[in-house]
């Protein structure tokens, strides 16, 4: 299946790509995504190691297990809220 | 070069090598008085923020009568411009002072930080803070040189905008003159008024530039004198190093060093806490994101020995914009296009303006016309949101107080002018417009610290970023001293959570450091009090403990409390706007939440009872007579 990765900040800069289309096994998670994030993208696994990502699916943050579908929407945003 | 009168005299009193320098200035006798805080003053406060509050205290209560009779533009109200106790030293990030009055646009306690590199080099012309009173017969500016001051008369600068007033002024003086000063939105009276360091580096919040303007000051220039001297350069100089090099390693640093504070707006965004429209929406465009503002960005910038550069310089002639000002001047007006966000961001910035109030106030009145609760007949033309240029157009009418911009020019107070129902809209705290444009209705804990902020909405007194990180249990409970509820979104353990942000950004103002490297604020590193102590050793010689450090903002707290107490504050304006209880968030993750009155009066209760008032929020007369010990000295000193 099908998905949509769109990296923030400063995720993007890792790979120098703002959105990247990963496919997956069906049945797949998002941990397994992050997983096959770190082994095409070693630099963005650094980031990953650094600061894990709140994962977004659609417009709803979800956790780490949560079962992806295809054509899903995954944002990876950087665990920050500052001013 | 005509000087009008130079009246200042030899420092009269000195108790420590490294002690604060303070001058008195009487703007009408034209007398400045030169002389030294007490070592037991200096030991309470440190300097920058919390020292400015026992000093706006004393001067607001030294007439005898009630503060609340001070307006903010009588001449008896003092402008107080501080230094932190490490700012100009080697120290990291030490940039940074305080501005202190009456708040013209609250009412209430007005206290401004700003960077840039303005107070080191007020520190390096000998002075630590000046008290400035009464107002110049004559637009004037101070000049404070190798330890004397003069007032000079300000021919040909009134009228003229903040650049051009800056760049006049380092002409006529020289290099390496550095200059705080006011535009015509202070010199008219602007409520929401900054004064300005730098192209962008403003004393924004509660209209200092307007209570400058009241006294007929257009800038107070500093040049001249030698390096700050510290007790121990050797040991100073190493913790430097070291300092640096851990903060280096940290990925905020990094990051903000490359993207700055825009990088937050897609976090916000995504999250669907971002203001827009006045809050009516909470998620915009993603023009405004960090690498759309970075295509205007010619250079990272910094302030007086920082080591993070997270200010853009724009290639529109100005610099920045910050995430607070792409917020409210973007997504809360509804105007999307990124290059008219940084137009709007540096207008507002040359004119002197304070670009949070200037962005939630032209909001408000948006909603209010989109409400018909105003119309043509008073806006002169349609407000309609993201309307550029009339916008542009506004702004420049806030600051000349033309037309509706005139009404807009008296910030929240414009409120008198519109029918009842218009106060439901604002979004403000005390009075004061919300400061930054993340929407608090998510994050229980935000919005329990904008609604008990000394000075009015505002993030930076005690913002929980941490609450975002899911950190362990252990390591929460280690950095705020107990176990603490994980949720963000529930209200549980906020009150802990905010009044240790309270004492660690206190403290961090009354050294003059940054936020962007204090513990606690985007990270759970950088520098605390641990590292505060050994700053302050090798600076003054003076021991502290994580403890006592501690103590130290908490003071600090507590003398804003009473400052506003004077003011006839109570419990209940520590709330927040209408529609953060009663409106629900529309969209995204956040949709649906909003602030339970009953729950964030729990907060509340637990918030006084870490910061050890009462139940009606009222510091206990045993702190008062503290601090009223400590303080009295002040009398002794100035008058």
């Amino acid at each position: 299946m099908k998905i949509n990765v769109r990296l923030a900040e400063p995720f993007w800069r890792a790979v120098g790509l703002r959105e990247i289309e990963m496919t997956m096994n069906p049945a797949s998670r998002a941990d397994d995504l992050l997983a096959a994030l770190r082994e095409q993208y070693p630099t963005l696994g650094m980031e990953f190691d650094q600061t894990p990502p709140h994962i977004f699916i659609g417009d709803v943050e979800a956790p780490h297990d949560s079962l992806l579908t295809d054509g899903a929407r995954v944002h990876l945003v950087w665990p920050i809220a500052g001013g | 070069m005509a000087r009008a009168f130079i009246s200042s005299g030899p420092l009269l009193e000195v108790d420590l090598k490294y002690q604060s320098t303070i001058a008195i200035i009487n703007l009408i006798s034209g007398d400045i008085k030169i002389t030294s805080t007490t070592e037991e003053l200096v030991r309470a406060y440190l300097g920058g923020r919390g020292m400015n509050m026992a000093y706006l205290r004393h001067y607001l209560r030294t007439y005898g009568g009630n503060p609340r009779d001070i307006d903010a533009f009588d001449p008896r109200n003092p402008l107080i411009i501080g230094a932190g106790l490490l700012t100009g030293t080697i120290a990291p990030n030490a940039a940074r002072f305080n501005v202190s009055a009456r708040s013209p646009e609250s009412g209430i306690l007005g206290d401004s930080n700003c960077g840039g590199f303005f107070a080191a080099g007020m520190r390096k012309a000998g002075f630590d803070r000046l008290v400035i009173l009464g107002r110049a017969e004559k637009p004037s500016y101070l000049l404070l040189e190798d330890g004397k001051i003069s007032i000079l008369p300000a021919d040909g600068l009134w009228g003229m905008k903040i650049i051009e007033t800056q760049e006049q002024l380092k002409a006529k003086h020289g290099a390496g003159t550095v200059s705080a000063v006011i535009g015509p939105s202070g010199e008219n009276l602007v409520r929401m008024a900054a004064i300005m360091t730098g192209k962008k580096n403003a004393a924004g919040r509660g209209g200092m530039g307007a209570v400058m303007g009241s006294k007929n000051l257009k800038a107070i220039v500093a040049r001249g004198g030698e390096a700050i001297e510290v007790a121990q350069k050797d040991t100073l100089r190493a913790l430097r190093v070291k300092q640096q090099e851990e903060l280096k390693t940290s990925r905020i640093v990094q990051v903000l060093g490359k993207v700055g504070t825009p990088l937050l707006y897609e976090v916000s965004n995504r999250l669907g806490a971002i203001r827009t429209r006045n809050s009516q929406d909470n998620f915009f465009e993603d023009t405004l994101n960090g690498e759309e503002i970075e295509k205007f960005s010619d250079k990272m910038m910094a302030c007086t020995s920082c080591v993070v550069h997270c200010r853009h310089r724009n290639i529109l002639g100005g610099e920045g914009p910050e995430y607070s000002t792409i917020g409210l001047l973007g997504a809360n007006i509804g105007i999307a296009p990124t290059e008219q966000v940084i137009i709007l961001n540096n207008l507002v910035n040359d004119l002197g303006l304070d670009a949070s109030s200037t962005g939630t106030i032209i909001a408000w009145a948006m909603e209010l016309y989109q409400r018909g609760l105003i119309d043509d007949s008073m806006t002169g033309v349609p407000l309609r949101w993201g309307d550029y240029e009339t916008v542009h157009a506004l702004i420049e009418d806030i600051a000349y107080r033309r037309g509706f911009g005139d009404k807009l020019a008296e910030s929240s107070q414009a409120a008198r002018f519109f029918p009842p129902e218009a106060r439901d809209y604002l979004i403000a705290v005390k009075n004061l417009p919300q400061s930054d444009p993340h929407d608090v209705r998510y994050f229980k804990g935000f919005a329990l610290g904008i609604a008990v902020a000394s000075r009015g909405a505002d993030h930076l007194r005690n913002r929980p970023t941490l609450e975002v990180f899911k950190l362990p249990d252990e390591v929460r409970a280690k950095i705020y001293g107990r176990a603490n509820d994980p949720d963000p979104t529930g209200y549980k353990d906020k009150g802990l959570i905010i009044a240790w942000g309270d004492d660690m950004f206190a403290v961090s103002d009354c050294l003059g450091l940054c936020r962007f490297i204090t513990r606690g604020f985007n990270s759970p590193h950088l520098l605390g009090y641990e590292e505060f102590c050994e700053l302050i050793a090798a600076s003054t010689g003076f021991e502290y403990t994580p403890e006592t450090l501690r103590a130290v903002g908490r003071r600090t707290l507590d003398t804003e409390r009473l400052i506003n107490a004077d003011f006839g504050l109570t419990r209940a304006d520590d709330t927040l706007p209408k529609r953060y209880f009663d409106e629900p968030m529309p969209a995204r993750q956040t949709k649906g939440h909003h602030i339970d009155r009953a729950q964030f009066q729990n907060m509340l209760d637990e918030y006084y009872v870490e910061r050890g008032w009462d139940n009606d929020g009222k510091v206990p007369a045993k702190k008062i007579a503290e601090i009223d010990n400590i303080t009295t000295v002040i009398a002794r000193r100035v008058e």
